[in-house]
């Protein structure tokens, strides 16, 4: 099977792009959550067990008051909810208002338009790898509030239809649309029935059509490293970190053959060394790391998160069985 | 229902492909045949130490060739002229002669004929071939490869190393391989010039080192160093496009002595987006398992089951690939 790594040439010392938006996006989500926990829990929620595997779970990090389990059996992180928690989370609306202004939309295109050509050219070679055609696509895209990118896909010319697909609510319903690639990006951090919803798709696509899966998973370096202290891990935003064991079960669960998985991951050191001091001081092994290895060597040890699916970014093809 | 095979040949390639063909599903292995009974003590088929009783007396669907190459093409064009399906391992026989022996006994014949290129199937082969076929790198204007092995302490005594029973030396056991890759990618090439030398292994008829220079009708240019004198194993495939680079490193065996199997590809790109002029943007994949023997083996046992023509190692590119390697010889003589 492919496994695959990215190396590119970029600064150990970057920190990773957005900080414009992204502060404004991280007030709005803190926001939210203080508003759904101050709702309370009128019960606990239905189901600790793994939403994956229904394995059991222990508790490994506490965000915001709220706990986030590891599963024993796929080791995926997750958070436990109420439908009533759910429900009123999926009410509030200034996150999506935000992310529709101009401001966020131009300057998310701006930050991002590099990382998305990329992105496109990559699909263009992994369905011509697959299908043996890279254009005149029938492409769905799951829950994507980027404009840019949708206009970039458009006009990459491997799209000849492209529609937006929603894995919640009741656009999620079943559809007659058969495409021949479904976009499933950060999608599955969302999902309290990955498998169900997996199904939803695999609906949506031909006979032999792709799934392009993308996630942070609960198995990388940063996110195991960081815990609670992780910047971008938000309850009810990320109420799933599935392990890549996971994903993958899920997936062939759902009607999918794995065709490859992945972890091309640019930030995970960059993201546990902008954050160093929160690293655990019982650490010792990090800590030492982060302040004897050169830049060098950093970079050396992101392509080897990258090289043996240890990054917390993954993705995933997989095909309609 | 299976396809009744027979395996002529049971030494490493053939016990090989015993293994693919039972972990396939699609065939039924009902006689095996090798000169040496010991090949096959571990086997519970029936055994045949001569091929032509092991072939008229199972009357198989399917013929699986692994034995020496002086013998490949009687037992293929016999195993054709009674109609059965035929799966031969490379080379296509010693010379061109044989190749084309074999290419009209398949052409006069109802089975089918495969030869086993197999490094076509491999993971970094196949990421090769789509990324070339989809463009997006532009066309190909040169490759260079290097097919090293280190030989081993009775390299003198092998088979392999007997002219009578092989046909040629390293060029025809194992650059063979990169030369149908080369063409393969490529298109048809023509020999430029070629050195065939002994320069280590003396005491041995056949070469230890084949160095070719090769172009297309085009103008394209491709070149090869097939060697057993590398000491150490080395598959190197450097694939220059018009707007990019592609480079294959390592191949995933069955000893893993070829190191692990990648494919680097990057893009032309002079106003660098990463900021360095000639360190572009790479992305490197890399295969932890090799499937390559099972896609070739599927691919036989859609070939026959649909009726459908052979796509990969057919007996043209058979013909071709031998012609290749005469011109090689032959060149080399010219230029010695």
């Amino acid at each position: 099977m492919l496994k695959a790594f990215s190396f590119s040439e970029t600064n150990p010392n970057d920190i990773p792009m957005n900080t414009r938006i992204w502060l404004k996006e991280k007030e709005i989500m803190t926001d939210q959550v203080e508003k759904t926990l101050a709702t309370g829990r009128d019960s606990d929620p239905d189901n600790f067990s793994c939403p994956v595997c229904d394995g059991c779970g222990t508790v490994i990090f506490r965000k915001y008051g709220v706990d986030y389990y590891r599963c024993s059996n796929c080791f995926s992180i997750y958070q436990p909810v109420t439908d009533k928690e759910m429900e009123y989370y999926d009410s509030l609306t200034e996150l999506a208002r935000y992310r529709d202004t101009a401001e966020y939309q131009s300057t998310a295109s701006k930050d991002r338009t590099g990382q998305w050509m990329e992105l496109i050219e990559w699909l263009k070679f992994r369905t011509y790898r697959y299908l043996g055609k890279n254009s005149d696509l029938t492409v769905i895209d799951y829950d994507n509030y980027f404009d840019g990118f949708r206009n970039e896909i458009e006009r990459s010319g491997i799209c000849a239809e492209y529609y937006e697909g929603h894995m919640r609510g009741s656009d999620s319903e079943e559809t007659d649309l058969r495409a021949d690639l479904a976009l499933f990006m950060a999608c599955i951090q969302q999902s309290r029935d990955p498998v169900r919803d997996l199904r939803r798709v695999s609906s949506a696509l031909c006979k032999d059509g792709l799934i392009f899966l993308s996630s942070r998973i609960g198995t990388g370096f940063d996110v195991l490293t960081l815990r609670e202290k992780a910047e971008r891990i938000f309850p009810y935003s990320h109420i799933l970190l599935p392990s890549l064991k996971g994903l993958e079960q899920v997936l062939a669960e759902a009607g999918f053959k794995i065709l490859e998985t992945i972890t091309p991951g640019n930030y995970d050191f960059s993201r546990v060394l902008a954050n160093k001091d929160l690293i655990r001081k019982d650490d010792y092994f990090l800590q030492y790391m982060f302040d004897e290895a050169s830049g060098v060597n950093l970079e050396e040890f992101q392509r080897f998160l990258q090289k043996n699916r240890l990054s917390s970014y993954a993705q995933i093809i997989a095909q309609k069985k | 229902m299976k396809i009744r095979t027979v395996i002529v040949g049971m030494g490493k390639m053939g016990k090989l492909r015993y293994r693919v063909l039972n972990r396939h599903g699609g065939f039924e292995v009902v006689g095996i045949c090798d000169p040496i009974e010991e090949a096959m003590e571990e086997f519970q088929e029936r055994k045949y130490t001569v091929w032509k009783e092991c072939i008229d007396t199972e009357k198989p669907e399917l013929v699986i060739v692994c034995t020496i190459n002086r013998v490949i093409p009687d037992v293929v064009c016999y195993a054709l002229s009674l109609g059965m399906h035929v799966f031969s391992e490379k080379p296509p026989g010693r010379n061109q002669a044989d190749a084309r022996r074999m290419r009209e006994a398949v052409n006069h014949s109802k089975g089918k004929l495969k030869f086993g290129f197999n490094h076509r199937y491999h993971n970094s082969i196949l990421e090769a071939k789509a990324l070339v076929d989809s463009k997006a790198l532009g066309e190909i204007v040169c490759i260079r490869g290097v097919y090293g092995k280190a030989g081993n302490e009775h390299f003198s005594d092998e088979w392999r190393n007997d002219l009578n029973l092989s046909g040629g030396g390293i060029l025809l056991d194992q650059g063979i391989h990169m030369l149908d890759l080369i063409n393969y990618l490529m298109g048809p090439m023509e020999i430029v010039d070629s050195v065939v030398s002994n320069l280590v292994w003396k005491d041995i008829p056949t070469e230890d080192s084949a160095l070719v220079i090769m172009k297309t009708r085009d103008g394209r240019v491709a070149s090869l160093h097939s060697s057993a004198i590398q000491w150490r194993h080395k598959f190197d495939m450097d694939i220059i496009c018009e707007e990019g680079f592609i480079a294959l490193n390592g191949i995933l065996t069955s000893t893993e002595s070829y190191g692990e199997e990648t494919i680097t590809y990057y893009r032309k790109d002079l106003d660098p987006a990463v900021g360095k002029l000639g360190k572009p943007m790479e992305h490197t994949l890399c295969f932890d398992s090799d499937e390559s023997w099972d896609h070739e083996i599927s691919e036989m046992y859609e070939v026959i089951r649909n009726d459908s023509p052979v796509r990969n190692g057919t007996a043209d590119e058979a013909v071709r690939i031998m012609q290749i390697i005469e011109t090689i010889y032959e060149k080399a003589k010219e230029s010695a």
